[in-house]
């Protein structure tokens, strides 16, 4: 199997308006060679419009796209050498998942015996070779989109574009599909932009992600980097399970929570010393102590971990995930004592 | 009909895999369908008993046989199959396009365009005919093709329809981005990927057409055209039985053609 070329994508201070609304504003991102970079936001956050850009389907108003350091903003579509996989099963109905494969490297001209031995290290690649000679309505949802991979990585694209490939389908299959997708990126070492409004599966396969947000790129990081220094309060909300704990800002710098001083993370927040905010907590980041400054509220078991949910004096609830052997003598009604274990926190406004 | 791929209970009857399910006939429903039989056939029938009663009421197919035999036969034979040829391939180069287009760019402006389709219908065949031939380029007046634009146009409410249909089954807009994705040029898009994926809408329109172009008298003869439809009533009008019986072979080419067409189709199908 030959391995695709990996390509540097720099995308710069792209703008796209539809009416009056904002899809995308100043958005910049670049790509390293063979980076598999995710974008993760809400539906209408910008992010597939922005793939769509790249793929050529959609024309910006402003800013740069550039492939190795040539801007391609004029090519079309056909001219841009790009893979994709769309979230909608694709598959041309009219043809089998090795005609379809072959597709792309016929209106290259390719001879008929190159394309074909390609279209069969490509059927290969993602473990479908006996479904060669099937046609889409004769394959499960998760084997069209292995085609859709295949067909997309045949023509050795420039950059790999997968937009919410894994939605339509179901559980058991998505977590399947996406390790296999991880596999087979890594095989061929291609750059790819991914789009998806799933965090786990964002985290699960990402060099690093990008949290999108109103046409906004909010943070580009690494998965454990977002999970753990979010910058701001949408990262940190929209990224893993967040608590909102009433705390007390000391100083620009440090807030004081359940009693204990910790640093602020993320700087300008134009609150000041001696207010009211809220603090930002995930469930593990919790401890729970001797005391009864809580009141156990619930409690549900999750297999390893048990998610916790405590009231606090003032009345706010705040859920806990603790080890799950650890909290056999945990009872709703019980009190308790309650403390963080987090050095640093967002914080906003209460 | 369904074909079953496991057993299953449908209204305590069991059906087995393998089997097609197909719906059952309710005596209202029956009585429905005869009716609708009996008001299609009936004129169909009584037309072919005219066109087999002979002299003194003896029934032969006399006047089929002499159908070829016309003078004219071939000429006009040759004309109308020229024309709906024409007519065909014009409609579907312009109309295959267009309503994909409406599909994928215009969408909102999809009943705008539905609306302008329908207009042949509404419009009176006179003001149609006076229209083309005050627009139309000089070279083309006088040549059969200016009647095959007509007929294109007159077809539009049918063809768009079939095609919109088609069109709206299928995820126009992914297959089109992937396929532009993959390096195709729009020409390989519409050949290889849309056209095959409407097929059915394709042939549907294209038979519409052609009936259409079987039967068209007014256009035909406002414009001084000896088709087929023009040639049957001017046979009528010197012997009423060979008419009905050109009347009848028309009709039995174009379900001939139809099935055809459906036969084909069904291949093409069969291989998917």
């Amino acid at each position: 199997m030959s391995t695709s070329t990996s390509s540097r994508v720099t995308i710069s201070n792209l703008r796209r308006t539809f009416g009056d609304v904002v899809a995308l504003d100043s958005f910049s991102l670049d790509i390293n060679p063979g980076e598999l970079v995710t974008l993760l936001g809400p539906s209408g956050c910008g992010k597939t419009t922005a793939l769509r850009m790249v793929a050529g389907l959609d024309v910006p108003d402003s800013g740069i796209i550039k492939i190795n350091g040539a801007a391609i903003n004029n090519l079309s579509p056909s001219k841009r050498n790009m893979g994709m996989v769309f979230q909608a099963y694709s598959l041309f109905p009219n043809m089998t998942a090795i005609e379809n494969i072959e597709f792309g490297l016929r209106v290259r001209g390719i001879d008929k015996a190159k394309r074909r031995k390609r279209a069969e290290e490509m059927i290969e690649l993602v473990d479908l070779g006996q479904q060669a000679n099937r046609f889409p309505n004769q394959m499960s949802g998760g084997q069209q989109q292995r085609v859709a991979l295949a067909r997309a990585l045949a023509i050795e694209p420039n950059v790999l574009l997968l937009d919410e490939p894994l939605s339509a389908l179901d559980a058991k299959v998505r977590a399947h599909l996406r390790d296999q997708i991880r596999r087979v990126q890594q095989e061929v070492g291609i750059t790819t932009l991914f789009v998806t409004h799933d965090q786990e599966e964002a985290m699960a396969i990402s060099d690093r992600v990008g949290v999108m947000n109103k046409g906004n790129l909010e943070q580009l990081d690494r998965p454990d980097v977002l999970y753990s220094n979010p910058t701001s309060a949408f990262v940190a909300t929209f990224v893993g399970a967040m608590n909102r704990v009433p705390g007390k800002l000391l100083d620009s710098k440090s807030v004081e929570v359940l009693g204990k001083k910790i640093s602020v993370a993320n700087s300008g927040h134009g609150l000041s010393a001696g207010s009211t905010v809220n603090v930002m907590i995930r469930p593990e980041q919790f401890a729970i102590t001797s005391g009864d400054s809580a009141i156990i509220a619930e409690r549900s078991f999750r297999g390893p971990m048990t998610r916790i949910v405590v009231s606090l004096a003032d009345g706010s609830r705040v859920d806990l995930d603790i080890a799950s052997a650890e909290t056999t003598s945990m009872s709703p009604g019980n009190r308790t004592g309650l403390t963080v274990s987090a050095s640093s926190a967002i914080i906003e406004a209460r | 009909m369904a074909t079953i791929t496991a057993p299953i209970r449908v209204k305590n009857r069991k059906v087995q895999k393998g089997m097609t399910l197909t719906p059952k006939l309710g005596p209202g429903l029956g009585f429905g369908l005869a009716v609708v039989a009996f008001y299609f056939f009936l004129p169909i029938i009584s037309s072919f008993e005219f066109s087999i009663r002979g002299a003194n009421n003896v029934y032969s197919l006399e006047a089929y046989g002499r159908i070829t035999n016309q003078p004219d036969f071939g000429t006009v034979v040759g004309l109308t199959a020229r024309l709906a040829l024409v007519t065909i391939f014009l409609s579907t180069v312009i109309m295959v396009p267009t309503v994909t287009l409406v599909h994928l760019t215009a969408k909102k402006f999809r009943r705008i365009v539905e609306f302008i389709s329908l207009l042949p219908l509404v419009i009176p065949p006179v003001v149609l005919v006076l229209g083309v031939l005050a627009s139309m380029p000089v070279s083309l007046k006088g040549t059969p093709y200016l009647l095959a634009l007509e007929y294109v146009m007159l077809s539009m409410p049918y063809t768009f329809r079939a095609l919109d249909a088609g069109l709206g089954a299928i995820d126009v807009r992914t297959l089109v981005d992937a396929s532009r994705g993959l390096g195709a040029p729009w020409r390989t898009v519409f050949i290889r990927i849309i056209a095959p994926n409407i097929r059915s809408a394709i042939f549907g329109s294209i038979f519409l057409t052609l009936a259409l172009v079987l039967g068209e008298y007014t256009m035909a003869a406002l414009m001084l055209w000896n088709t087929f439809p023009t040639w049957i009533a001017l046979v009528g009008q010197q012997e009423a039985t060979l008419a009905v019986a050109l009347s009848i072979f028309s009709l039995v080419v174009a379900w001939l053609l139809l099935m055809a067409l459906s036969a084909v189709e069904r291949r093409q199908k069969a291989r998917l």
